[in-house]
């Protein structure tokens, strides 16, 4: 990997004395990368993500982001504005009830005027397809809405890293819809780089690389078609294959197909068809 | 249990009046029903509904033939009712992990080794041990932990009303499946399961019957294999498709044959393998 806009090498970190929540873990991503992060609960998921916009800081080990050590306290705002995070409920991380204050309360923070906070967040609004809400309570909204406007408030601010963290899990399928359309145009427009923590192994098999977290460990990291057909790696890590993938791997065992495996509905049509 | 046209409305934040529930006749008795609805279209409030925790403007609940807004009807309903909230294990308030599965238990009058003997079954249906977590406290597991503490805790009252908000979202597929098999047991042991979902493949693993709200009303009921393995028939009502249902319609798409309605990937393996003239 040439540029890296995330560098981890041998992060570890303890909640408590004695635990190891991190275990040494290395990790590069490239800028405008969309990663996967998956892994089951506990295995680090969630620990490592908030390492990379300091809300938990460096116990050992070397982290950059964007360019900033982690490890410099004279870095944690820069780190916290390069890196913005969405977080899995949209109603534990507002901080005003109005959508326009809200998105525009990074920015402020970030030592922003009034008057170009408000347009960056008219912006972010636009950008997430919700253009004209900033008078509305955000209580009142979908949750589908509410991620949306978590973003617009992470966007804003302008930052060159998103982390979403079990961002879709809360909200129904077409609130899903709207938030993963939402980013990968953020991504496309903006060029930012993408994390996504998940559980939802078709979501990760859209990313362009996927790391596997197992007991504070990275246990894999490649692309989508090569870690998430390996079945015992996965269940390693208290996790299975996408559905096609397993699909593919059932008719293989049958005698019906042969041939690398499909990670996605449209992979297992075509890889059918030819 | 028996819902004769159960009407229910609720003022927003702006102030408007919204009709959460317009009419909505259920007849339950036995087995898994899935609840299914776009966010809005009156599930939760159905369910709150059911558990006697939200009454109703107009229609009734009965229990065995009773009304359940009053007198034995009423005590039937809480005695056979087991509500999991979404999100439940923001409702923790004890201690340790043992503490908080016996503490309905004991408020019931059962005695303190029966309630944990209870509790510890329940826990294990959950895939976890009260040996490794019963003095530990629920604040600190993890989250998919503490969903299925909070999930043991309604089950070890083995309600025969056990009805469940969403007890899947933001699971790993590891408590997923513990708490899929749980729901298999309840019902398996005679408990009627009402389910809200919105993951057709959990409700696929599931579910014997599916119902559809939308707007309050009920737009589909259905056996749950049929419904939720036509994909089209899932999108015209706003809902999305169990994966294999999607992989289903789109290799017929594509002109790949694929016999039956299959729910599972094995079963969409097998199904495509006899299109090959495999068996």
């Amino acid at each position: 990997m040439g540029e890296k806009i995330v560098e981890a090498r041998g992060v570890c970190h303890a909640y408590v004395p004695g635990r190891q929540d991190l275990r040494g873990v290395s990790l590069d991503v490239a800028p405008g990368e969309l990663v996967a992060i998956v892994g089951e609960n506990g295995s680090g998921k969630t620990t490592l993500a908030r390492h990379l916009n300091a809300l938990i800081t460096l116990q050992a080990g070397a982290l950059s982001v964007a360019g900033l050590d982690a490890a410099d306290p004279e870095a944690l705002w820069g780190l916290r504005r390069a890196c913005g995070m969405v977080f899995q409920n949209p109603e534990n991380q507002f901080v005003s009830s109005v959508v326009g204050e809200d998105v525009a309360f990074g920015p402020l923070n970030f030592g922003m005027s009034e008057k170009d906070a408000r347009a960056a967040a008219a912006a972010a609004l636009g950008a997430v397809g919700l253009p004209g809400f900033e008078r509305r309570d955000v209580h009142a909204l979908s949750g589908g809405q509410q991620q949306r406007v978590a973003l617009a408030g992470v966007l804003a601010s302008g930052p060159e890293v998103i982390v979403l963290d079990e961002a879709t899990s809360m909200i129904d399928p077409q609130g899903r819809d709207e938030l993963v359309r939402a980013v990968l145009r953020a991504r496309a427009e903006r060029g930012a780089t993408v994390i996504w923590i998940t559980h939802d192994m078709e979501l990760a098999a859209r990313a362009d690389r996927v790391v596997v977290m197992r007991a504070g460990e990275v246990a894999a990291a490649g692309a989508p078609e090569d870690v998430l057909v390996d079945e015992a790696l996965l269940a390693s890590a208290g996790l299975e294959p996408p559905m096609p993938a397993r699909v593919w791997a059932e008719l293989v065992r049958l005698g019906a197909a042969s041939g690398p495996a499909s990670v996605t509905v449209e992979g297992l049509v075509s890889a059918l068809c030819a | 249990m028996t819902l004769e046209d159960i009407c229910l409305c609720y003022e927003d934040a702006a102030g408007e009046r919204v009709r959460a529930l317009d009419g909505v006749s259920l007849e339950l008795s036995g087995g898994v029903c899935g609840l299914m609805g776009q966010t809005g279209s009156g599930k939760t409030t159905l369910l709150e509904v059911m558990a006697g925790v939200s009454a109703p403007d107009a229609g009734r609940v009965l229990v065995d033939g009773l009304d359940a807004a009053r007198g034995a009807g009423a005590r039937a309903l809480a005695a056979s009712v087991g509500l999991v909230f979404q999100l439940p294990e923001r409702q923790f308030f004890e201690p340790t992990v043992a503490e908080e599965l016996t503490f309905g238990l004991l408020a019931r009058g059962m005695g303190a080794e029966e309630a944990r003997e209870r509790a510890a079954r329940a826990l294990a249906l959950m895939g976890l041990s009260m040996d490794e977590l019963g003095r530990r406290s629920p604040f600190a597991l993890s989250g998919g932990q503490q969903r299925r503490v909070a999930i043991a805790s309604v089950l070890a009252a083995r309600p025969s009303l056990l009805l469940l908000d969403e007890p899947t979202a933001g699971l790993d597929p590891r408590a997923c499946d513990a708490c899929l098999a749980a729901v298999r047991s309840a019902a398996a042991e005679g408990a009627t399961v009402v389910m809200a979902s919105h993951d057709a493949n959990a409700l696929a693993e599931v579910a014997d019957r599916v119902v559809c709200l939308e707007g309050g009303r009920v737009t589909l009921d259905g056996p749950a294999r049929e419904l939720l393995a036509d994909a089209d028939l899932m999108r015209a009502h706003g809902l999305e498709p169990a994966c294999a249902a999607r992989a289903t319609a789109a290799l017929r798409r594509a002109g790949v044959p694929v016999e039956g309605a299959p729910l599972t990937a094995e079963e969409l393996a097998r199904a495509i393998a006899r299109g090959r003239g495999l068996t």
